[in-house]
């Protein structure tokens, strides 16, 4: 490190403090003046190394190591100097937040114990203000800020909070132990955060460097474009999926497949492909205003061709039900349903190729589109041609029907919303590796979450490619295997009993828990694939979507 | 006054009663944590010793139960003994906690907190003492350790774990049941609810702490309907929601206080000020809710 010589400096009375500190696994350093010299080295050396959060575990000891070498700090600094390097990473993301978006999080352990007057609800601790300890001034100062302040435990409400789009940033103080703990959640759901750790801890009078969070507190950069609010685009997504609006932008008149295409199309559906894709070019193209017209048209043009497949899917498994209610088929017929599911299919295309995105975009996404069309038609053809004649697969031959069944959906919606946004070949590159890992993962999610939920078509009597089936096979011993396989490939009609038991068998050889390793590993493989992105609302976003789709349900 | 002290019945008033015949009673004697009134134990203490009672003082239920003390199991799983502690709720968590087991039925529990006593004896049907003696001060049962540590209400538990997964202590561990179990009381750190605060289904009781429901104080609708409201609504605004809050806990006077000071343009967290203020909170306070205990 250039600076070397001056981080030295810092670096031996922060050592001293080290050495002082109280008996325990943490360490933090006990004075600002010590706090602001080494929150400087770990800023530059942020800044200098162009870290864009979220970091791993991983990363961020590595860095962590980084830093203690280059500065001369003693072991015991490292999960502090992880802490500050998050917090630095984390930084400009937080500073873009409007303030009434973020939320401080102080722990009630900071309270004078048995002196607090404070009652506690649902929220956590009702401060009074009666000035015995730091905690009412900091609530007033965010407050008057635009901060929700909560005083609560743990993170659970908070990561509710972020989790639900109502706050997007947390400012908090916590203890060591605790913070650790809670890293791998706001890890996972990719919440900015910036985390200020007690100075004294042990659950009872704690207290924490008031400078420290007023610092944090104000950073502020209102430079326009830099926040990616999700939550507003959310709401502008749905407002275009108001059937008149919808008639009016797919010049639909009033015959019986229009109107039940139209119905369909504006019909419940939590519109997750517009929005990613709008996402996706928001982050890329941070401007301010409505969604620009080619770009929206695409992202309907997604939902035409998602609620198109829909109906081939109610009809090809039968399905009598969707959102709640009976399904296009069931209603109007098989025909109409299959001609209103190509007029929906035909609107898409032409959505895109009249965009006005300009030539080379429309025919660049026409391409991806059709393509990834063609390749589910293929993984779904593949599907089907097995269920007609089922032999026992192996786990990589169900993982590879599942690449070829979903990725082609996530890469269309996310690369799609990349050549609006003028996304570079090398982001185009992650974003499929991205979305192949994603499809993956999320087939086997769907997988695992039917297993569990066992209702009426589970996938051992309705005999499909199951990772959780095929995993379970390959750990049986001979005999629980054949009776595994007799049951999926459907040469032994089961009663509910009888698929009880092989339910049982397939639990007992571990298929579920096997899938679930697959699981993480494919979740794993997707953040992974995101580790070198320069686009930090990007990253950002792609991040969080892993976490947005997997906890839903 | 020992702990583990037997205090024998007098059962001068019925005395074709054999010893068998008395019925045990296990009272919770722990004055000194503040949860129930010094008071309240003495009477109780000293009614009983009139009626067919056999009264066994504990100086600290939670003790005992952390002890998994094979002298309460066996006597809290014997026919008719009666337990007269802080809560019911909190009394039944902390015994199966101790390790009674799931199949025996539980004792008959009275709640003491809030009262002084005169209520259960009601029930029990014993006169209450017209005059109370104040017995000998109630110590606490270890001087290196304050017993606190949750106690689960199996009755509620989801079995979600979030507990475990939330406290940094290893308090909690999963048993051979896949049940959440307390596993190291010890660890508990003193005065710190939190696994009780973040637990959805208000399975976790603290009986020394002094804040419902998690005191082991049944569940209300309330307790729900505000915690439904805790698990936010993603439409509703977060500022919204804290400024109801603030509201229905009756903050006026804070607010006043604070307007008060913007106006005076104090800058905020002027420590006089504060002082003050608190004194206003407190005295107000204790008028709204009269017998609340703030220490």
């Amino acid at each position: 490190m250039s600076n070397a010589a001056v981080s030295n400096v810092g670096a031996k009375r922060i050592g001293d403090s080290y050495g002082r500190a109280e008996a325990g696994k943490y360490h933090v350093p006990s004075a600002d003046a010590e706090w602001a010299g080494l929150a400087e080295s770990v800023a530059r050396y942020v800044r200098e190394h162009k870290l864009i959060a979220p970091l791993a575990i991983d990363e961020l000891r590595d860095h962590a190591a980084a830093v203690a070498k280059a500065s001369d700090l003693p072991d015991r600094a490292r999960e502090f100097l992880m802490i500050q390097l998050n917090n630095e990473v984390w930084r400009e993301v937080v500073a873009a937040i409007p303030f009434r978006r973020r939320t401080l999080l102080l722990p009630p352990c900071m309270r004078a114990s048995g002196k607090c007057p404070a009652r506690f609800d649902e929220f956590g601790l009702l401060c009074e203000r009666c000035g015995q300890c730091d905690i009412g001034p900091l609530s007033d100062e965010a407050e008057q800020l635009g901060y929700a302040v909560l005083v609560a435990e743990g993170t659970s409400i908070v990561a509710d909070l972020v989790k639900k789009g109502m706050i997007d940033a947390v400012i908090g103080v916590s203890c060591m132990p605790s913070l650790e703990r809670t890293f791998p959640h706001v890890f996972t759901r990719a919440v900015p955060g910036i985390a200020i750790p007690l100075l004294k801890d042990g659950c009872e009078d704690t207290t924490a460097s008031t400078g420290w969070v007023r610092d944090y507190m104000a950073i502020q950069d209102e430079r326009p474009g830099l926040f990616l609010d999700l939550k507003h685009i959310h709401t502008e997504v749905q407002s275009w999926f108001r059937e008149s609006e919808l008639r009016a932008l797919l010049g639909a008149g009033d015959s019986e497949t229009e109107n039940i295409s139209l119905a369909w199309l504006a019909k419940s559906g939590k519109r997750w492909r517009p929005f990613l894709a709008v996402s996706v070019f928001r982050s890329l193209c941070p401007q301010g205003g409505p969604v620009p017209e080619p770009v929206k048209k695409v992202a309907i043009a997604l939902e035409c061709i998602h609620k198109a497949s829909l109906i081939y899917d109610d009809i090809q498994d039968n399905d009598d039900r969707r959102y709640g209610d009976v399904t296009v088929h069931l209603e109007h017929g098989v025909p109409l349903a299959l001609t209103a599911a190509l007029y929906l299919l035909g609107h898409g295309y032409r959505l895109i190729a009249d965009s006005g995105a300009g030539v080379e975009a429309s025919n660049a996404m026409i391409h991806l589109a059709t393509q990834g069309h063609c390749e589910l038609c293929l993984g779904q053809g593949g599907e089907l041609s097995w269920m007609r004649k089922p032999e026992p697969l192996s786990s990589a031959q169900v993982l590879e029907i599942f690449r070829n069944k979903t990725a082609p959906s996530f890469d269309v919606v996310f690369r799609l919303g990349a050549i609006c946004g003028g996304a570079t070949p090398a982001e185009h590159a992650i974003i499929k590796a991205y979305s192949e890992a994603m499809g993956i993962a999320y087939q086997i999610f769907d997988d695992l979450q039917d297993f569990k939920s066992g209702g009426d078509v589970d996938d051992v009597r309705s005999g499909r490619p199951s990772i959780v089936v095929a995993a379970a096979c390959e750990r049986a011993g001979e005999a629980d295997r054949r009776v595994i396989e007799e049951a999926w490939c459907g040469r032994q009609a089961l009663t509910g009993a009888g698929a009880e038991t092989v339910r049982e068998l397939i639990r007992r050889n571990g298929g579920e828990e096997k899938a679930g390793e697959f699981l993480a590993a494919y979740k794993d493989k997707a953040l992974r694939s995101l580790r070198p992105l320069e686009n930090r609302n990007l990253k950002l976003l792609l991040h969080r979507i892993v976490s947005m789709v997997f906890e839903r349900g | 006054m020992n702990a583990s002290c037997l205090n024998e019945g007098n059962a001068a008033s019925s005395t074709s009663k054999t010893e068998d015949a008395l019925r045990t009673v296990i009272l919770c004697r722990c004055e000194y944590a503040h949860v129930i009134d010094a008071g309240a134990c003495a009477r109780i203490d000293q009614a009983l010793a009139q009626g067919p009672f056999k009264v066994w003082s504990v100086a600290d239920l939670c003790e005992r139960a952390a002890l998994r003390d094979p002298i309460l199991l066996e006597q809290a799983a014997k026919p008719g003994t009666i337990v007269i502690a802080c809560l019911p709720r909190a009394v039944h968590s902390l015994l199966r906690g101790a390790g009674l087991a799931g199949d025996v039925p539980l004792p008959r529990a009275f709640g003491l907190k809030g009262g002084n006593g005169e209520s259960v004896l009601r029930t029990l049907g014993v006169p209450a003492p017209l005059k109370v003696e104040a017995g000998a001060k109630v110590e606490p049962p270890t001087p290196e350790w304050q017993p606190w540590f949750p106690a689960i209400d199996y009755d509620r538990c989801s079995g979600c774990r979030q507990c475990v997964s939330f406290c940094p202590f290893g308090v909690y561990t999963i048993d051979a049941d896949k049940r959440v179990m307390v596993l190291n009381p010890r660890n508990c750190k003193n005065n710190c609810p939190a696994c009780a605060r973040i637990c959805p289904e208000f399975a976790i009781i603290f009986p020394k702490v002094n804040d419902q429901p998690i005191d082991g104080s049944e569940v209300k609708p309330e307790h729900i309907e505000r915690r439904k409201e805790a698990v936010l609504d993603p439409n509703s605004d977060i500022h919204a929601l804290l400024a109801k809050r603030r509201q229905r806990a009756g903050l006026g006077q804070f607010e006043r206080n604070l307007q008060q000071r913007e106006a005076a343009g104090t800058p905020a967290g002027a420590r006089s000020q504060a002082e003050q203020e608190r004194a206003a909170c407190m005295k107000k306070a204790g008028e709204d809710a009269p017998g609340t205990a703030i220490a």
